[in-house]
């Protein structure tokens, strides 16, 4: 990692201060010039207050400028070279500590400021080179891969976590770009994004980048070919539908659910993955992620076919009916509203003998006690709804349930009875 | 024949079954039921737990959710000694699939059984142990299978015999060498774990190999377990010449991006510089202490501070008053108060140390900037290190320089309550270092007033404090000083709670001092038999009663327990009559 230069270091050798601009220098003299140039700009400095070195920083600024100039109007290819020393100048520059706030106070993007990179003035420019190089019809991917290797990407996947949202922006489009122009790496920029969110969900459940490497998640999946490979299919149930576990993922939810939903859209036999995979990671106590999940849920049962319907029914409607009966009365409306979807509601209609079974218990309660008005009349409703579907099954239900309510409550009695028996005998 | 008088075993699992079904259905939590299954092996034999216990155990691994898989795998731990050595690897069969759970809390507690198990099979070489355990580690297994079979690694490596060691050695360079990042991690964890089981000559030939492979990648998620393996490895190797190199390459200037690597650091700073050795820790550590005691994490400057006076016995002398002092006296003003807190421990148990050139004129000034922060930890992490820091001092540096301020913080009972508590508890020390004239002159009342403090925890301290100073200074002054002022607070206060402390201090005298028990047991008598408030009995009845459990008895305690075995009062009488009876 390189060392941030302050004015108490003397700085290196290959920061010459007066190197002339590139119109100055004759042609043949400026791929030269070009490499000086990029040495100069190797040298990272520091920008805490007190640091000094403003006029050497401001000389970096100017040289930065100009190289992004140059590359803009180059005309041949880049030599190995030229392109071996631009990666260890992007290297030098962007793989630094990023600053960590106290972990007592987690960064929450809604209420917090992020800290902000203080070198922003330089870094912002280096992006850019790097971005301008990477588009650059100059810059030959053969050549490149073998500097823009597999450990250059994993430490710039490492940035990802940085506070500073400019950052991120750049970082997004770059690698976007790197995925794009450099074949042979796609598939470990995939596997290396899975262990980014690996880590994140079952170790640290702290990442400020998720958002933009799902963005970017978002165009390659747009692109994957059909059939869709098992790889894929791995990738889908085993990195993006855990994503649904995190208590942060306000943060990213949007760009997941388009992941998903282009999932949905390419191969629809994955519906029974996706929606068992959300189900599993149903909230029990944050009722803002329920919402969340119902409402995902229900642009995803618009995509899904009638035969993954019926695959899934049992274990989706055994989980709306706790939502149902949810004394968070959001939770319990936004549950009811999936019957105000028609395409839902025909779909249900096809596996009544199974949902009535799991949801006439908790609008009958629901009509018989709960607390907010606006949940009792939906309620209401929806039982309005199921009688006019099927009248005969839901009254042959309604006969039923009290008996059966009656029944479940005697065997419980009956099993502790035991419990505490087998307990005093222990 | 019901196997448990009114209940078949068989009818226990269905019993079970349908609770599970309705937990489930209700979206509760099933560990409830779960945590019945070791009840229902007790009641079958080894063999039945084989035959009709365990095809039910398998059932519900492969149907349980990630929680309810926890408390499975906790169910599982206390059933393996039920089991017993011959059947316990059985177990091993639904434990796979809790293995293979993507939730690291979860595979922890499965590792965690996988141990209790293979306790009961060391060296067994048991088929279905080590067949899991491969099956774990297989190439086509998923990550989450190989970062358990890692976590295994030690418990596989204690069931297998002296000649299958050598495959579980195999193993470990495998995993070590996976493309997955968090299974090298695991690897890299398990290589520190493997060091406490394996031969102690096999640690440099087999595990230094592989961890400093891992040690040395590019990849932070990977580095955050090599510090406490490497002291993990250090502590096997005893600290031997054979550490240096890994510690070395470990130990260079922090400028890790992971806030953990550098946690772990501070952490482990005192074993980092012993496995270095003083010449080489001398050139290295110094930087290291540098810039971590001012890192921007405030959990790597706690660690830091709290390890800093360990770490000097271990470099050469000059190294604290060139390096440590002036960096303590650059962060002294930690917006942290626990940080603080941790830097005050630090410059008083440096004193002590006797450190060369103007160390502890140095440290005096540290210490009295302590006694006036803003925070009462501080303050008291100040006092309390003061007892040790006598001797180095002098008793009259320390009487002239620390206590106006000290006395003047005990007096201001508004607030600074751990104040006064730490001043009280080094008491002892303080009779002992400066004598019982200095002590008199200005700690006496300290005695007697902590005895009526506010604060319970303070009240309490001075208990065990009185008790002590009476070993310290002699039953002579306990008689002249601490006695009268005891039978005062009972003559004129009419607050309960100081009667209590009498008691208890009058308990804990009479436990230290044969001399005195003569003098404290009849206070305690006189108010069990005539206070007015059941409180006060209570306690006096409790005291007398715990000191009889000790082997003291008076016979003035022995008859106001009679007398009031009959009280009114239960928990009076309750104590009275079982300490007459006993």
């Amino acid at each position: 990692m390189s060392i941030a230069y302050n004015s108490t270091m003397q700085l290196p050798p290959e920061f010459v201060s007066n190197l002339p601009m590139f119109s100055d220098v004759p042609v043949s003299e400026k791929p030269q010039l070009f490499l000086k140039k990029l040495k100069l700009c190797s040298v990272r400095f520091d920008f805490s207050p007190t640091s000094g070195f403003d006029q050497q920083k401001e000389v970096k600024r100017q040289t930065l400028l100009d190289l992004v100039e140059y590359v803009n109007a180059a005309k041949g290819p880049f030599s190995e070279t030229v392109i071996a020393e631009f990666t260890k100048m992007i290297a030098a520059n962007i793989f630094r500590p990023l600053p960590t706030r106290s972990r007592d106070q987690p960064f929450d993007p809604e209420e917090d400021e992020p800290i902000l990179e203080s070198a922003w003035t330089h870094l912002h420019i280096v992006y850019e080179f790097f971005l301008r190089f990477m588009v650059s019809t100059c810059t030959d991917a053969k050549v490149a891969k073998k500097f823009i290797n597999t450990e250059f990407i994993t430490k710039f996947l490492e940035l990802f976590d940085s506070e500073d949202p400019r950052e991120r922006d750049y970082l997004k489009t770059i690698l976007h770009r790197i995925y794009g122009k450099l074949m042979v790496h796609r598939s470990f920029v995939r596997k290396s994004i899975a262990n980014v969110f690996y880590r994140f969900i079952y170790e640290t459940e702290r990442h400020n980048g998720v958002a933009e490497l799902l963005e970017i998640l978002g165009s390659i999946i747009n692109g994957f070919a059909l059939p869709l490979k098992d790889e894929h299919k791995q990738f889908l149930k085993r990195a993006l539908v855990p994503l649904h576990k995190p208590g942060c993922i306000g943060q990213y939810h949007q760009q997941l659910s388009y992941c998903i939903s282009q999932y949905m859209e390419k191969d629809p036999t994955l519906a029974d993955i996706i929606i068992k995979g959300i189900l599993k990671f149903w909230p029990v106590t944050n009722s803002q992620k329920e919402i969340l999940f119902l409402s995902e849920l229900e642009e995803l049962l618009e995509l899904t076919q009638p035969q993954q319907f019926e695959v899934v029914a049992v274990p989706l409607f055994q989980v709306v009916a706790r939502c149902i009966r949810s004394p968070h009365f959001q939770v319990a409306e936004r549950a009811l509203f999936l019957w105000n979807n028609e395409y839902i509601v025909q779909q249900m209609s096809k596996s009544l003998s199974d949902i009535i079974p799991l949801v006439y218990g908790p609008l009958h309660q629901n009509t018989v006690g709960h607390w907010n008005p606006t949940v009792l009349s939906l309620s209401q409703n929806v039982q309005k709804m199921f009688r006019e579907i099927d009248s005969v099954a839901w009254d042959t239900y309604s006969s039923e349930y009290q008996a059966l309510v009656d029944k479940s409550a005697a065997a419980k009695a009956k099993r502790d009875q035991v419990w505490a028996r087998l307990q005093s005998a222990a | 024949m019901p196997a448990v008088g009114f209940i078949h075993a068989e009818d226990l699992i269905k019993l079970l079954d349908e609770e599970l079904k309705e937990l489930r259905q209700a979206g509760e939590d099933e560990g409830i039921a779960l945590k019945k299954l070791p009840i229902i092996a007790r009641t079958f034999s080894s063999d039945e737990c084989v035959s009709k216990l365990l095809p039910y155990v398998k059932e519900l691994a492969e149907s349980l959710e990630d929680e309810p898989q926890l408390h499975l795998a906790e169910a599982i731990e206390g059933m393996a000694p039920v089991f017993g050595a011959a059947n316990c690897s059985q177990l091993m069969t639904p434990l796979k699939t809790v293995c293979e759970n993507a939730e690291t809390v979860v595979r922890s507690q499965a590792v965690k059984s996988c141990e209790a198990i293979a306790k009961l099979l060391v060296s067994s070489d048991s088929p279905e142990f080590l067949g899991i355990f491969n099956e774990l580690r297989a190439k086509e297994a998923s990550q989450f299978s190989k970062m358990s079979a890692c976590g295994m690694l030690p418990s596989a490596y204690i069931v297998a015999s002296t000649s299958g060691k050598a495959e579980i050695k195999a193993a470990l360079g495998e995993l070590s060498s996976d493309e997955a990042p968090m299974v090298r991690a695991a690897a890299l964890a398990a290589v520190g774990d493997l060091a406490a089981v394996v031969d102690k000559s096999l640690v440099g030939t087999d595990l230094l190999p592989v961890f400093s492979t891992l040690a040395a990648e590019a990849q932070e998620a990977v580095l955050e377990n090599a510090i406490p393996a490497a002291v993990k490895l250090a502590t096997a190797l005893e600290f031997s010449d054979a550490c240096k190199d890994f510690m070395k390459a470990l130990a260079k200037p922090p400028a890790d991006r992971s806030v953990k690597i550098r946690v772990d650091k501070a952490k482990h700073i005192v074993a980092m510089s012993k496995a270095l050795g003083r010449e080489t820790a001398d050139l290295v550590i110094p930087d290291i202490v540098t810039q971590l005691i001012s890192d921007f994490d405030w959990e790597v400057r706690l660690q830091i501070s709290q390890n800093l006076a360990n770490l000097v016995p271990h470099l050469s002398p000059n190294i604290a008053t060139e390096t440590f002092i002036p960096s303590i006296q650059a962060n002294f003003d930690d917006s942290q108060v626990k940080v603080r807190e941790a830097l005050t421990e630090a410059v008083v148990k440096l004193v002590p140390q006797n450190l060369p050139g103007n160390a502890n004129n140095l440290l005096c000034q540290l210490i009295d900037k302590a006694l006036e922060d803003e925070s009462q930890l501080v303050r008291g992490a100040a006092i309390s290190g003061l007892g040790p820091a006598i001797d180095a001092l002098g008793p009259d540096m320390v009487s002239s320089r620390f206590f106006p301020v000290i006395l003047a913080l005990f007096r201001n009972k508004g607030s600074q309550w751990r104040v006064r508590q730490a001043l009280v508890e080094i008491l002892p020390n303080l009779a002992s270092s400066m004598g019982r004239d200095v002590f008199e002159k200005q700690l006496n009342t300290v005695v007697t007033d902590s005895l009526t403090d506010p604060v319970f925890s303070v009240r309490q301290a001075s208990w065990a404090a009185a008790s002590n100073l009476c070993s310290a200074l002699g039953d002579e002054w306990a008689g002249s000083i601490v006695l009268p002022e005891m039978n005062a607070i009972l003559a004129k206060e009419t607050q309960y709670l100081y009667r209590i402390s009498v008691i208890c201090a009058c308990q804990a005298i009479a436990k230290s001092r044969t001399g005195m028990r003569d003098t404290v047991i009849p206070i305690i008598a006189k108010l069990l038999s005539e206070d007015a408030i059941s409180n006060v009995k209570l306690a006096a009845a409790r005291a007398l009663y715990e000191l009889k459990q000790d082997g003291i008895t008076h016979q003035e305690g022995q008859s106001a327990l009679s007398s009031n075995a009959t009280s009114k009062d239960t928990d009076v009488a309750y104590y009275c009559s079982l300490a007459t009876t006993a």
